[in-house]
């Protein structure tokens, strides 16, 4: 009733992927006038931190998290929405055009490549790559087309390799290794709310690439990816390069990068959407 | 609720809407500020001002630029973080006042502070850097900048000081002249003050007081070697330009962002505004990124 449905992170069965494994008590903030919600904070209350968080998130996960209001005093609705949060909270990644949202802490940035001015990869990085980086990409390109990858869509079985290959990557710090995360990634591929897309590379028949991404509505998510950079070290660029490509090809207009890793994404030149932190301690 | 749009052309006018519905949040929000550009130019006011029924609940505020014939913001192309003033409750109407605006239309350097505003093309970042948490440089480093940043400009300056002699001024009003040579040399002809008007306007700016005007004069071996401007408003300290002398070495360049950080904190400000533009450093210093963004009714094709 009161979301926008702007983005994937408005969107309840989305939020219910992780929702439903982690079960944390809702505090769900809501603003009647006159009988009618006109405002709402969805919370949920993180056991292990004793913190409330926005509804669904896990270990920070959730980007764009928003108070939703109905499109009248929306500053006034935002405003006292925060104030009567009576419990330690910590709200992150919170993103909103009022005020008092933009005077909070620039904490993370989403990063989105708006994509309805190019048809191809090489209009994005003509366009927005200067200098050495530009240079490094052309060669990643023209490097691994040469080599002639096999690649494949959407075979579900190999959301399994993304697992391994960031496991094998990250080691203990991939997320694949938390409870849960892996059958909330299963559980992407069976959303109704958008299309799951998968693209896995391989190498001499070996996957050493695969990369999940979600569309919705205008926007191409980028939701992860496993890569194996032992044999192609710059595999994780042109997995990157082919995603975007496969969202131009989708007809989005914009690629989503997500937030987090800001070095590393400020490298491709995305737009950088701040995102802000809210925290209430007693 | 109907809202209309008129044109306002009349410069007292324009005053009063605009003391009315300027929320006077940054420098850029006062119309002191702005003024001081506009005054040598007068260009034709064009502030587009919504009414609900007889009351004014936002504004856009534009002048036409005589040279361009073109709409521009109040106060011209100096300005950053431009704003549709908006009272609250009517947000929802902003894509109205941009749809009043005749074809073709580019406005640049608009902060998103609405959901339509919000969704236009990014162009570059306004920065900004919170230091209302700490004391020193040493801590802003610290706490703001990745480690190996923070080494690096640790060891330029430290090197400065101990193979140079460094005496920093500070209020030096007669250096003013010297900022504007300094700047010229650094940058050669795309300097700011051989633009019509832009040594008086600073001269002015350095006589606003409500703004807290402070130059910093930085002597590098014996000569004045970097002059730089900055203003004070509501906690925010503004750095608005400066010149460094073209021989000075690399790390001086270091050394000086650290004077300035050091003169922000002297001043308790909360914020430091290194205005636009990147120039290479100020996000690795840690500074946040607002985005300025475009506004075309111009069609691509």
């Amino acid at each position: 009733m009161l979301s926008p449905k702007e983005t994937i992170y408005d969107v309840w069965e989305f939020r219910n992927c992780f929702y439903k494994y982690l079960n944390y008590r809702l505090f769900f903030y809501t603003v009647y006038l006159q009988n009618v919600p006109v405002g709402l904070l969805p919370l949920q209350l993180n056991p292990e931190t004793g913190l409330l968080e926005f509804f669904g998130d896990h270990k920070g996960w959730m980007d764009q998290n928003k108070i939703f209001t109905t499109t009248d005093n929306k500053e006034a609705l935002v405003a006292l929405l925060l104030q009567n949060i009576t419990m330690p909270a910590q709200l992150d990644s919170l993103t909103g055009h009022e005020k008092i949202i933009e005077q909070l802490p620039i904490t993370d940035y989403t990063h989105l490549l708006p994509l309805s001015t190019y048809s191809t990869t090489t209009e994005y990085t003509d366009d927005r790559l200067h200098g050495s980086k530009k240079k490094q990409i052309k060669n990643i390109i023209k490097t691994y087309e040469d080599i002639k990858l096999e690649k494949r869509y959407n075979v579900s079985t190999d959301i399994e390799h993304l697992f391994e290959l960031n496991i094998q990557h990250f080691g203990n710090e991939s997320s694949f290794v938390w409870p849960h995360r892996k059958e909330i990634f299963r559980d992407f591929l069976q959303l109704h709310c958008c299309k799951s897309n998968l693209t896995t590379l391989l190498y001499q028949d070996k996957i050493i690439g695969v990369c999940l991404s979600l569309q919705y509505r205008d926007s191409y998510i980028g939701i992860n990816m496993g890569v194996d950079t032992n044999i192609l070290p710059d595999i994780l660029s042109y997995l990157l390069l082919i995603d975007i490509q496969n969202a131009i090809s989708c007809g989005a207009k914009q690629y989503d990068a997500r937030g987090g890793n800001q070095q590393g994404k400020a490298r491709w030149h995305f737009d950088q959407i701040p995102q802000h932190s809210f925290t209430y301690t007693l | 609720m109907t809202i209309t749009i008129k044109k306002i052309e009349d410069i007292t006018e324009a005053q009063r809407l605009w003391d009315l519905l300027s929320p006077k949040e940054s420098i850029f929000d006062t119309w002191e500020f702005r003024y001081i550009f506009y005054k040598y130019t007068r260009q034709p006011i064009a502030f587009y001002t919504g009414y609900d029924g007889d009351t004014p609940i936002g504004l856009l505020p534009l002048q036409i630029n005589e040279q361009t014939k073109q709409l521009e913001f109040f106060g011209g192309n100096f300005m950053d973080d431009n704003t549709l003033f908006l009272l609250p409750g009517y947000e929802s109407s902003a894509e109205l006042f941009f749809s009043s605006l005749p074809v073709p239309t580019t406005l640049s350097y608009i902060a998103g502070t609405n959901a339509f505003t919000s969704q236009l093309p990014i162009i570059d970042y306004h920065f900004i850097a919170p230091i209302d948490t700490v004391t020193t440089t040493d801590e802003y480093l610290h706490k703001l900048v990745s480690s190996d940043k923070r080494r690096e400009i640790q060891r330029r300056a430290r090197k400065m000081l101990s193979e140079h002699s460094i005496v920093v001024y500070t209020n030096k009003l007669d250096d003013l002249e010297l900022l504007f040579s300094l700047n010229k040399e650094q940058f050669g002809e795309k300097s700011t003050f051989y633009y019509p008007n832009r040594e008086t306007i600073y001269k002015d700016l350095t006589q606003a007081e409500m703004f807290h005007p402070a130059l910093l004069t930085i002597e590098l071996d014996g000569q004045k070697a970097a002059v730089f401007l900055s203003l004070t408003y509501k906690e925010t300290y503004i750095a608005i330009n400066g010149g460094i002398s073209a021989s000075a070495p690399k790390d001086f360049h270091t050394y000086t962002k650290v004077a300035k950080l050091e003169e922000a904190l002297q001043y308790k400000a909360k914020k430091y505004d290194a205005l636009t533009n990147d120039c290479g450093w100020k996000e690795n210093w840690g500074f946040q990124k607002i985005p300025q963004r475009i506004y075309t009714n111009v069609s691509a094709e």
